[in-house]
């Protein structure tokens, strides 16, 4: 065992409790087993347990929305970076809303069919007025000529309020040049002045999006409702149902290749231990070699190639010589190729310490055959460590995929947290935090849940564990 | 002992060579030649530039050629074409130490004392919230944290204040900028203050990122010495709580703690890839990044090695320490 | 709330700073700060400026590429003719002592070096003294472009057109001494240069970076080394460059007498913002350069607004932090602390193309009447006004056609009649049904290819949004630039995203995307084949400029739009910021040699 004194180290110890848990009578029910009754004592536990099952199921509707809910999620619902909850943007934002909406009918007046393109304007539910309720193409005009006119209005008063406010800084400035203080008198002045200016630029902006509003009549249905509450990125989507979208990304993610991590390294681990001999050298070999670079490096390296890789041959609904860069591939084998040594080294030590126990020992001297031992003994006895490697590596991979897709090497195609965040980097600078705050409040709640139950898990179950 | 190192080293030179060859593998599974051609090559231009990039030769040639060579370090860079590999890989290592070391230092000591705050009032409210704190910190992204830490803690903060206290970027240690003074001193803390403005943010993020892994480790280890028999003995001896945590305890733990610390020691080498590449530290992760995204096979290579090395060495040197910590460990 | 969040920390945070006075707190930044305590002892005239990106690869001119290889070289290395600084649309003699003479209806020309250029003082020159520019500089640097083993990476603005210059055979070492049929030396400062048949372009590639003279012994003492030990004429002279980090300039202290444009030659409107102040001086001005490379764009906008940078370009997500993006102003806070700015439109083609060899979508596939039918109902389906709202800030000039604004040959507001401008889903949706797709039943999922990184993941999903409105399915495929170059060099990618920045403001520059002989692996990725087309552009490029040439150039443009081998296009406006202390800052892309005008202005700063 010279080649792995780390990880054998601490499981060399015995632990009279899983021998006597293992040496009891077979529990009569999954919730009398002392393990499951702990577990459920813990109410903040059982309420994470609620949340995940929650976005377990969110993600299995997602999916069972199909394409329609993806499209939907990509496509603009109102204006570029609107801020959630209903809060009213800025001055400059708002007018250029407005301005943009405008622009758009003007273009579509432009067009060879006007009244085909006229039906085409708007977003999702956010749509120009229907062209029979308006009372016809003259009708539109009329209405966009008048919102234009509000717009220069608006134009005119803000030009005058910013000349005033400049005057301001000139006398604040010139003062400061001087080393005296500005003259209190012209200031106050001034600023009666820029008071009654600014309240003017107001109510001129209020006229104009109420002219706006004529022309895109405010949509009343909860589903608009739902899909601005938290607010649009600068494409105008919606950041609310993108990041619900995401939550069926991140559980993809995360069943897949928590799945078939734990399974490929818990196999591998138990038949390392079990086995021993050249089987567990192979295998400690092998993970030795893998953990032998940070795994950010091997993320990085596998998501990179298998990103470029082009099939040679049609398989698994893959097309030949597709590129894998569109599909979750590449995130899968990164983190599946990656996240299988940690379950493995643990499955391995534990295999070891429950060949050594003594109703496997008997098992095996009354002839039962190594695979009905793996199977009847040394799984059912590592269940529970399956379970919190799962937990353990679907948190990780939610955590990798934010890395990975901010170097550009993650998800591509749909919606998922990390995109959202990466996206926000420069929203951020200009003091816009929804995009960030919201896919970093989603994540949080899930992340926060599985790392509560891994916790609970290993309370309840492991008894090397410290609470 | 000797014998047990080189016993180890002999052991893990396979892996270390596995290890390269299967990256070399990976890298060429897509082709490199047409990142380096001009605006409008042709078929010649393009065959010519396979062979001077000589993966034209067999893999196992390439293979040969890398270790021939003294694993590339001699070689030329494809994407910084005027620099050989070594002038590439060997200035990234202090930038990426300047910002790691620090942070794994301050992050161990710091969780190793929360630790023991926590594992004293094991159950009351201090350690519980310590413990949920621990678990928030670790349900929030590491990009977040970077984000926001350097929005605010390098933009907003030089505003309010007017100066500014933190770098946004960039990696300076000033060190030979005031070559007449003869005083060391002087040096020494005109670097400390390079540092200071360059790394001490990133740090800071790093530390804030860990520190919540590291708490709970450091946490439940104490905890599990602490309710061990030689404790109780100790404190049975009347022995005073001080003591029993510091003598005793700690030294206990040590093992677990070196454990963690020298596991940390690759990450540490190869830095921290988001806050390099935040920050604008001309560190190992931002170097290996670069060069990989822009297919600069050589420099991939030669980092890659270097990570294997460094992390079989660490390993070997981690037994090496317990055998000296706890003089039960023999190697064997 | 946030805001309001702030500006109590911010009050707060005041008054402790005011109470405390300089005490405490100074003390402690003062140990953190010395890079503050620095900048002040400064004396000399010291220039900071961004490179965006890592910075250059190579300081070797025929290794340069990119626009930052081009900051870099330009500083230490000069060409014979140089873009003009005060208009970017002309060049003027730079090593040359007048413009060169066109012989034989410009099958010839007559060049005369100035006298007195020296290259810097280094140890590959005997003595360790720089030595006069002669004829044989100028042969062995433009040999250079055409040597295998220096890669040939830019050979192609060479390929064809002088006389007897080829590269040597494979495998061979390049000759350097052996004589070429077109360069013919008169003396040590007058040559001649014999093309194989008139092209005006080529006085254009004299402009080039790419084409900058370097001495022979420098590049055989130096080796490879050469790529990082520049020996030039130019302004400057390199003294330390940190890939990744920085590279910082020295002012070479031998630079022969050269001076500031003549205030005559600047526009009214630039001669206003004092562009002309310093008409008739000796340049440069500046002892230092300090050029820092930015991966990220966050740091850029920052530190520029510390006060850290002479000028920076506007990055796009910050654009509407500097300005209104509606009126395009400048803002209070900029305005007020005296930050002037600069804007100028790319030579920028952004465009989607069609591969023409693609069965479904190319004019050489077997069916080009519905593969045309589908190239224009794409078209019609794609709104570029989106794209420029959502990722460039309202900033691109949308315009029809591959020649960009500023160009002889731009059509009049970027609109030419009947080219299948979107968004007009009607006429997209007509298209569809002519080429027997009504409503892209039936149609194939449409494969598009484009790099990936910058906004390209957000840009197609808007684009596949788009063309699903009236039923085209779209595929995206992001890949690495190398890639997408690899895919499209072999002609499989059927439909991909391409940009094309002029390199030199010539529309036939943009024309030659479309000559069949420049097909791929050429630049000719649309692989567009047509003989009409082909027969006038080889007429339009031995022409100088004029109508006659503008009316050529319209006729071909108007084809490539008939035949719609691409969607588009797209140029960018940039837009520069200027801090208040720097002088004579004109930025613009055209040209990287400009920062020998830089000054500044020590008391403002």
């Amino acid at each position: 065992m010279a080649s792995e004194p780390r990880a054998s180290k601490p499981d060399d110890q015995p632990t009279d409790l899983l021998a006597a848990r293992a040496g009891a009578a077979r529990p009569t029910g999954f919730f009398d087993q002392p393990g499951v009754r702990k577990f459920m004592k813990n109410k903040p536990a059982v309420v994470s347990l609620g949340i995940i099952a929650v976005f377990f199921v969110a993600a299995i509707l997602i999916v069972a929305g199909g394409d329609s809910l993806l499209r939907l999620a990509g496509s603009p619902v109102a204006p570029a970076n609107l801020p959630g909850f209903g809060i009213k943007p800025d001055r400059e934002t708002r007018v250029t809303h407005a301005d943009e909406l405008l622009g758009k009918v003007e273009r579509a007046l432009e067009a060879r069919e006007p009244e085909s393109a006229l039906a085409d304007v708007g977003f999702e539910q956010y749509r120009l007025v229907d062209l029979e309720t308006a009372g016809g193409i003259e009708a539109i005009e009329a209405m966009l000529e008048a919102a234009y006119e509000a717009l220069d209005d608006f134009d005119d008063d803000l030009i005058a309020y910013e000349d005033v406010l400049f005057e301001r800084d000139d006398v604040v400035d010139d003062a400061a040049d001087e080393g005296v203080e500005p003259d209190a008198e012209v200031l106050a002045e001034l600023d009666a002045e820029l008071l009654q200016l600014d309240a003017a630029v107001g109510e001129r902006l209020v006229t104009l999006e109420e002219r706006v509003a004529e022309l895109y009549p405010r949509p009343t249905s909860l589903a608009y409702e739902a899909s601005v509450l938290l607010g649009t990125d600068r494409q105008g989507r919606s950041l609310s149902l993108r990041a619900v979208y995401a939550i069926k990304t991140a559980v993809q993610i995360g069943v897949v290749t928590s799945v078939i991590a734990v399974l490929f390294g818990g196999v591998l681990g138990a038949a390392a231990g079990y086995f021993g001999g050249i089987i567990d050298h192979a295998v400690v070999w092998l993970y030795s070699t893998i953990s032998a670079i940070p795994y950010l490096i091997w993320l990085i390296v596998i998501a990179f190639v298998a990103r470029e890789y082009q099939m040679p041959f049609a398989f698994l609904g893959l097309e030949e010589g597709q590129s894998l860069g569109q599909t979750l591939i590449p995130v899968y084998a990164a983190f599946i190729l990656t996240f299988w040594v940690g379950p493995c080294r643990v499955i391995r030590g534990e295999a070891l310490k429950i060949r050594g126990l003594d109703y496997v020992q008997s098992a095996v001297s009354v002839g039962a055959s190594a695979n009905r031992i793996l199977v009847k003994h040394v799984l059912p006895n590592t269940a529970y460590l399956l379970f919190i490697n799962f937990s353990l590596l679907f948190v990780g991979a939610i955590k990798a995929e934010v890395i990975l897709s901010f170097l550009g090497l993650g998800v591509q195609g749909q919606p998922s947290w990390g995109i959202m965040i990466r996206d926000s980097k420069d929203e951020v600078i200009a003091g816009f935090f929804w995009q960030i705050g919201t896919a970093t409040a989603f994540m949080f709640v899930l992340v926060l849940a599985f790392n509560t139950v891994s916790d609970a898990l290993q309370d309840a179950f492991d008894p090397k564990h410290v609470g | 002992m000797w014998s047990y190192v080189v016993r180890r080293i002999l052991y893990n030179i396979p892996i270390f060579v596995v290890i390269i060859v299967v990256v070399m593998a990976m890298l060429r599974i897509n082709d490199p030649t047409f990142a380096y051609l001009g605006k409008n090559p042709t078929p010649e231009q393009i065959e010519a530039k396979r062979v001077e990039l000589g993966v034209d030769q067999p893999f196992f040639v390439q293979v040969w050629d890398f270790f021939a060579s003294g694993f590339g370090l001699g070689e030329r860079s494809w994407y910084a074409e005027s620099r050989t590999v070594d002038a590439v890989v060997l200035p990234a290592i202090l930038p990426s130490l300047a910002i790691t070391l620090p942070a794994l230092a301050l992050s161990t000591t710091l969780g190793v004392c929360i630790g023991l705050i926590s594992a004293a009032n094991r159950g009351r409210v201090l350690d519980r919230a310590l413990v949920f704190l621990a678990v928030i910190g670790m349900s929030i992204s590491f990009l977040v944290f970077i984000i926001i830490g350097q929005y605010f803690g390098a933009y907003r903060l030089s505003e309010w204040l007017g100066v500014e206290v933190f770098a946004v970027r960039g990696f300076d240690l000033g060190v030979g900028d005031d070559v007449e003074s003869p005083n060391v001193l002087q040096h020494i803390a005109a670097a400390f203050g390079g540092w200071a403005h360059y790394c001490l943010l990133p740090v800071l993020i790093s530390v804030v990122v860990t520190l919540g892994y590291d708490t709970r480790f450091y946490r439940s280890v104490i905890v599990e010495q602490s309710t061990s028999d030689y404790i109780r003995t100790a404190r049975a001896k009347g022995a005073s709580e001080t003591r029993v945590m510091v003598k005793h305890l700690l030294r206990n733990a040590l093992i677990p703690i070196i454990t963690r610390v020298m596991i940390t020691l690759p990450f540490v080498v190869v830095g921290s890839l988001l806050l390099e590449i935040y920050f604008s530290v001309p560190g190992m992760g931002q170097t290996l990044l670069t060069h990989m995204t822009n297919k600069d096979f050589p420099v991939t290579q030669t980092i890659v090695a270097l990570l294997a090395a460094i992390f079989i060495l660490s390993n070997i040197l981690t037994d090496v320490l317990y055998a000296i910590v706890d003089p039960r460990v023999r190697l064997k | 709330m946030l805001d309001q969040f702030m500006s109590v920390v911010r009050r707060g945070a005041q008054r402790w700073n005011a109470s405390v006075k300089a005490s405490v707190v100074a003390a402690v930044l003062a140990c953190l700060l010395p890079g503050v305590v620095q900048q002040a002892a400064a004396q000399s005239k010291v220039i900071p400026l961004p490179i965006r990106t890592d910075g250059p690869k190579s300081l070797d001119p025929v290794a340069g590429s990119t626009v930052y290889d081009n900051t870099a070289v330009s500083q230490f290395y000069e060409t014979l003719l140089e873009t003009a600084y005060y208009d970017n649309y002309v060049f003027e003699p730079l090593l040359l002592a007048e413009m060169p003479e066109r012989l034989d209806d410009g099958l010839r020309y007559r060049f005369r070096l100035k006298d007195g250029v020296r290259f810097k003082n280094d140890p590959c020159f005997p003595g360790g003294v720089g030595r006069e520019l002669v004829t044989d500089d100028v042969f062995y640097s433009w040999k250079r472009l055409a040597d295998r083993d220096e890669g040939l990476e830019n050979w192609w603005l060479m390929a064809g057109v002088i006389q007897g210059l080829e590269p040597q055979p494979e495998g061979e070492a390049f000759d350097y001494d052996a004589d070429v049929s077109g360069l013919v030396k008169i003396d040590d400062k007058n040559f001649e240069v014999v093309l194989n048949k008139p092209v005006y372009r080529f006085l254009w590639v004299l402009t080039m970076f790419q084409t900058s003279v370097v001495p022979r012994e420098a590049v055989e003492y130096y080796g490879d080394d050469f790529a990082a030990s520049p020996v030039g004429t130019g302004p400057f002279v390199l003294d330390e460059w940190v890939p990744k980090s920085h590279l910082y300039v020295n002012r070479n202290p031998d630079y022969r007498d050269e001076r500031y444009p003549a205030a005559d030659k600047w526009s009214e409107e630039d001669r206003e913002k004092g562009l002309a102040d310093a008409a008739g001086q000796r340049i440069p001005f500046a002892d230092r350069l300090e050029f820092t490379f930015y991966i990220e764009d966050q740091p850029l906008w920052l530190e520029f607004q510390q006060g850290k940078l002479a000028y920076i370009e506007v990055p796009y997500p910050f654009f509407s932090e500097g300005f209104s993006s509606r009126t395009k102003r400048l803002n209070r806070e900029l305005r007020r602390a005296g930050v002037t700015y600069r804007s100028e439109p790319q030579l920028d083609f952004i465009f989607r193309a069609f591969n023409m060899d693609d069965e479904l979508l190319g004019a050489n596939g077997p069916n080009p009447e519905r593969a045309r039918h589908l190239r224009r109902a794409i078209s019609f389906a794609i709104d570029f006004e989106e794209f420029n709202t959502a990722f460039y800030e309202g900033l691109c000039v949308l315009y029809d056609g591959p020649i960009p604004p500023g160009l002889d040959g731009h059509p009049e507001g970027g609109r030419v009649p009947g080219a299948p401008r979107g968004p007009d889903r009607a006429a997209a949706r007509a298209e569809l049904e002519a080429a027997g797709f009504p409503n892209g039943e039936g149609l194939p999922p449409i494969k598009f290819y484009t790099s990936q990184g910058g906004t390209n993941a957000d840009q197609v999903e808007m684009m596949r949004r788009q063309l699903s409105e009236v039923g085209i399915t779209l595929e995206p495929i992001l890949l690495d630039f190398s890639q997408l170059i690899e895919l499209t060099n072999k002609r499989q990618a059927p439909f991909f995203g391409f940009a094309w920045s002029s390199d030199y403001p010539d529309a036939e520059n943009n024309l030659a995307l479309f000559y069949s002989e420049n097909a791929s692996p050429g630049s000719n990725h649309s692989n567009y084949n047509n003989p009409e087309f082909d027969e006038l552009y080889l007429q339009a490029i031995q022409m100088e400029p004029s109508p006659e040439r503008t009316a050529l150039y319209e006729r071909l443009r108007n084809m490539v739009i008939e035949d719609t081998p691409y969607v588009g296009a797209l140029a960018r406006t940039r837009y520069w910021l200027m801090a208040p202390w720097v002088l004579n800052a004109r930025p613009t892309q055209r040209t990287q040699s400009w920062f020998k005008y830089l000054d500044v202005d020590e008391d403002e700063r």
